[in-house]
């Protein structure tokens, strides 16, 4: 209990300095800003903006990042609420009461809502890192190359079971995504694979590029192709905090909201996703009235905003201590620091504390400068969702070119995202996620690696996942989710739920 | 015969695959104990094309009932890819601040509703601005002069 005072000292000492608060701060505005605009979600937000980060130090830098990304996930929640577009999935959840409620003429109250269940689930999920986080590292000194090579495809498979779309083709992407990771040369033995004598990918292809061409790009043609009506709801926000009765009834739905999303966002796979979800099908069988939600329910605010904030830091606990982003925008997240030479995993607790523990309690000041920062800035994001696209994506297409070329100053990287936007629109149109592809894109060497380690240890014999207990139930948890994915009935039920 | 959305990207990881295993042919793919360069990638090349088969084994169940069509919007691909392509051709030649300017003006042909004072009020203001936040406050080695004569 003592050391995790100490720890926090520690971490407020590097957090608030004033440099680091300004990182911080300039990240919750600036990815509040892009996070806002419509059709942009946090992967694509934090694409486009990883470039920015990495010219400074790597504690500031993550600290911005993080910022980025929290800002990003409440501008998404702003867009949903304000015109019912929500950027991506996390928002989804929250439009269908959120929007009902701007229609009502309580946009105000709604996005407050949003704000405080967010700082409220922001709060907890941070003490829940302090205490959980190093647990888990101790944790990980017992895993194995075995251990690792099962936890990362069981990693890869619950996110794949846990997103929507369909299952074979996300597994697919996943393998592609792996397959692109391998680019370049190999780990183990230094040779070339799949360079194809092109000098720029020798290394291997920049995670960068990749991520800007598949997520934001793409995202680019696809709002550009189909043309949404947006209508902002009439009438100026003038009240912004909830009522009385609105508290009385989401102040529990955000507490069940945040232990939802605390247990879910460490799970394989989980995360925002999955804890907005949990939450929103929880509170409408709980709630006296279930006709009520979809129809400007304040509990379908606030459960699922504290349940996709506690879910979204709580990812963030498989990625520090055990080095395996459970999702995508985690995924980002341990690109941006593998670049400034930060290894995530068990290590980096102990060896950089400091640093871990600025960014635990820099999450925290995060969510506190979204609630300060927000509340009196709805008018500002208003005004922000009344630009037509066609002054918007302009303006985000150089953002990403100077962007993908200010990190290595190369023309290729700009024309290769270029070669990825086409291939991540081609891919959303024929019905396959980019987001496993990334996962698997960031994991791929290292799962290579551990795969061959486990099998030169155990002279080339696959029993070895089976015989070892930690990895054995693993893998038995791997087939399981496979098991059920199959079952006519457990995948109505997945359908269900992601179109509800 | 229009495609359906199972079948489309069935014949993506055929493609995929089969890429793999063409390319990949002359990496060395040693033994289960000491793998060479050419295992994993020929294990997952294969696991592309399974997963290619059972893409398009679910096109042939549901063929009476195909879904939405595979469709393109052409325009905007075009669009956003060459910005991109003429960013980079451009760069080298006029430094930062004309390449941005020019670039946003060409999108006036994206089909959009705009008018010409605001888009080329944007096409000034993103000039400065990237100029003054990437070369000026982030410090970057980019071109902000354009090549005279070069």
């Amino acid at each position: 209990m003592g050391e995790i005072f100490s720890n926090l000292a520690l971490g407020f000492s590097v957090a608030l300095t004033l440099q680091n608060l300004m990182f911080c701060f300039i990240g919750v505005l600036l990815g509040t800003l892009i996070g806002v605009l419509p059709g942009i979600g946090p992967l694509a937000t934090m694409s486009m903006l990883l470039p920015i980060t990495f010219h400074l130090d790597p504690t500031g830098a993550l600290i911005m990042l993080a910022g980025i990304f929290y800002g990003a996930q409440y501008g998404g929640s702003t867009t949903a609420i304000l015109v019912n577009l929500p950027g991506e999935a996390t928002s989804v959840v929250t439009a269908l009461d959120g929007y009902q409620m701007a229609r009502q003429g309580r946009a105000g109250a709604a996005l407050a809502t949003a704000a405080l269940a967010s700082f409220f689930a922001g709060c907890v999920a941070t003490i829940v890192i302090a205490f959980a986080a190093p647990a888990l590292s101790k944790v990980a000194l017992l895993f194995g190359p075995a251990e690792f090579t099962a936890l990362m495809v069981l990693g890869l498979i619950a996110a794949v079971v846990l997103a929507a779309g369909s299952v074979i083709a996300s597994i697919g992407m996943v393998m592609v995504g792996v397959l692109l990771g391998l680019v370049g040369t190999d780990v183990t033995t230094g040779e070339q694979r799949f360079a194809f004598g092109v000098r720029e990918i020798f290394d291997s292809i920049d995670f960068v590029v990749v991520a800007m061409g598949l997520f934001g790009l793409a995202e680019i043609i696809s709002n550009l192709s189909e043309r949404h009506s947006r209508t902002l709801p009439s009438g100026k926000i003038d009240r912004l905090w909830p009522t009385k009765e609105d508290f009385r009834l989401g102040t529990p739905a955000a507490v069940r909201g945040t232990a939802l999303g605390c247990t879910l966002g460490v799970l394989p796979g989980g995360g925002a996703l999955v804890s907005s979800f949990a939450s929103y099908s929880l509170e409408k069988r709980l709630a006296k009235d279930p006709t009520r939600f979809g129809k400007g329910a304040i509990e379908g605010v606030a459960g699922p905003e504290a349940a996709n904030n506690a879910g979204a830091q709580a990812s963030f606990i498989p990625m520090l201590a055990l080095g395996i982003p459970p999702n995508a925008v985690m995924a980002l997240m341990i690109a941006a620091m593998t670049i400034h030479g930060v290894i995530p995993g068990p290590k980096f607790l102990a060896e950089q504390s400091p640093l871990f523990w600025g960014m635990v309690v820099s999450m925290w000041i995060g969510n506190l400068i979204l609630v300060v920062l927000n509340l009196p800035l709805v008018g500002l994001w208003v005004r922000l969702l009344k630009i037509p696209y066609a002054y918007l994506f302009p303006m985000i297409v150089i953002f990403c070119c100077v962007g993908v070329y200010s990190v290595n100053y190369r023309l290729f990287d700009v024309f290769m995202m270029a070669g990825f936007g086409v291939f991540g629109y081609v891919l959303r149109r024929i019905g396959c996620e980019a987001a496993p592809l990334v996962l698997g894109f960031v994991l791929g060497p290292r799962l290579e690696e551990e795969f061959r380690r486990t099998l030169l240890l155990s002279d080339g014999s696959f029993t070895v996942f089976l015989t070892r207990p930690l990895s054995a139930t693993l893998v038995g948890a791997t087939v399981l989710l496979l098991v059920l994915m199959a079952l006519p009935n457990f995948r109505k039920k997945r359908e269900v739920a992601f179109k509800e | 015969m229009r495609l359906s959305q199972p079948l489309a990207s069935a014949i993506f990881f055929f493609a995929f695959g089969a890429l793999v295993l063409v390319t990949g042919r002359s990496l060395d793919m040693g033994t289960t104990a000491e793998m060479g360069t050419g295992y994993v990638p020929r294990l997952l090349a294969w696991g592309c094309l399974v997963v290619g088969a059972l893409l398009a084994a679910r096109a042939w169940w549901e063929r009476r009932a195909p879904g939405e069509p595979v469709a393109f919007a052409l325009r905007a691909l075009v669009l956003v890819t060459a910005m991109v392509v003429a960013f980079g051709l451009l760069l080298p030649w006029l430094g930062l601040p004309v390449t941005v300017a020019l670039t946003i003006v060409t999108t006036a042909v994206s089909g959009e509703r705009y008018r010409w004072t605001p888009l080329l009020l944007i096409a000034l203001g993103m000039a400065v601005l990237t100029t003054l936040l990437f070369s000026t406050a982030l410090d970057l080695q980019i071109q902000v002069w354009p090549k005279w004569g070069g």
